[in-house]
């Protein structure tokens, strides 16, 4: 079963993503509301997860300079970015993201792209 | 004193929609996900996926208007700036592509044969949002399930300017009393406020009035179609 952490600074995204990737068989095992939260949380992690999913603008820490943290400790890591704002794709793929999925996406399309990175 | 007061009332104004934009997508991201999930939902009866799928449409139409009032927002140096060509045709094709994606519930054809191969027009990514959002709007004006739209391209000089006039025309499209009197009062009118109650046109004519062209639309009485033509400026590589 894949695993996924979930960082987004909205509690009803964090639902959400929750209700979908545990619907279609996924086990998300960390969620984090802020980019510093996420790295904290993934480097203190025992087991890292397959794929994080990145949301961009949060408080403290945002989810460019979270994926450039967690890149640096594993750049093996998968990351799928989300944001409301498409002018980031380039930034957040040059930090490390593997996906980019402008928001809102559709259900289907986020699942794409957790197939695609998810381990064989 | 008071020109720095615009721009920083300007600046706050631009900051605030940008927060606001990013807010609405993320309810938007959640209607719009929860109502595939009762879409996907063995236990939902047809009535019930009708519905969810009319609201589907709108929560994606709502998405567009948000990224349209973002683009408003930063059209203002657009004429001082030398925006990329872009291939009209390919991406009128996109759009149209993407129009029977938002509109689950509907049956939409459009014929883009017409459009010449050699349609480019410097424009940047400002083109595609606004042929998405003209042709959004074609949609919604419509009460008829199934809609046609047919597109095409011809080269015309205004104003000693070489251009490419654009026809959008749409047929079978049963609109309402209300919006055939709306468009018909503004199309024969340059003023753009006068556009109330569809913000899709408000906001295709103020793009293209950005870009150095102009939006000009006519519409049947009886509300069976309406034809709206962007005037666009040719791009320099063009002979």
């Amino acid at each position: 079963m894949t695993s996924v952490m979930i960082v987004d600074d909205e509690l009803f995204i964090v639902e959400l993503y929750r209700d979908i990737l545990q619907l279609r068989g996924y086990k998300v095992m960390i969620t984090a509301f802020d980019g510093e939260e996420g790295v904290r949380k993934y480097s203190s992690a025992p087991e890292k997860p397959d794929v994080i999913i990145m949301d961009h603008r949060m408080p403290v820490m945002n989810g460019v300079e979270a994926t450039k943290e967690i890149m640096r400790e594993n750049p093996k890591q998968k990351i799928v970015f989300v944001s409301a704002d498409v002018m980031v794709e380039a930034e957040a793929r040059d930090a490390g993201a593997a996906e980019f999925l402008p928001k809102p996406f559709r259900m289907d399309d986020l699942i794409e792209k957790m197939e695609r990175l998810s381990p064989p | 004193m008071i020109r720095e007061d615009i721009e920083k009332s300007s600046s706050g104004l631009s900051i605030f929609m940008d927060l606001l934009g990013h807010d609405i997508q993320n309810s938007n991201q959640a209607v719009l996900s929860y109502l595939e999930l009762i879409l996907s939902s063995p236990a939902a009866g047809e009535k019930t996926k009708k519905y969810a799928m009319r609201a589907a449409s709108q929560i994606r139409t709502s998405s567009i208007l948000v990224d349209n009032m973002k683009t408003l927002m930063s059209i203002r140096d657009i004429s001082e700036r030398k925006l990329p060509d872009v291939d009209l045709k390919q991406m009128i094709e996109q759009s149209a592509a993407k129009l029977q994606g938002l509109f689950l519930d509907r049956r939409i054809n459009v014929d883009s044969s017409d459009i010449a191969e050699d349609t480019t027009v410097p424009a940047g990514t400002y083109a595609d949002e606004l042929f998405d959002s003209l042709l959004m709007n074609i949609v919604h004006l419509s009460k008829n399930e199934e809609i046609s739209i047919k597109i095409d391209s011809q080269k015309d000089v205004v104003a000693d300017m070489p251009c490419w006039r654009i026809c959008i025309r749409a047929s079978d499209m049963n609109m309402p009393t209300m919006i055939v009197k709306d468009l018909t009062d503004i199309s024969s009118s340059e003023d753009l406020s006068k556009i109330v109650r569809i913000s899709g046109i408000y906001f295709a004519g103020t793009m293209a009035k950005a870009l150095g062209g102009r939006l000009e639309m006519t519409v049947a009485e009886n509300g069976s179609g309406c034809t709206f033509t962007l005037i666009l400026r040719m791009s320099d590589t063009h002979d």
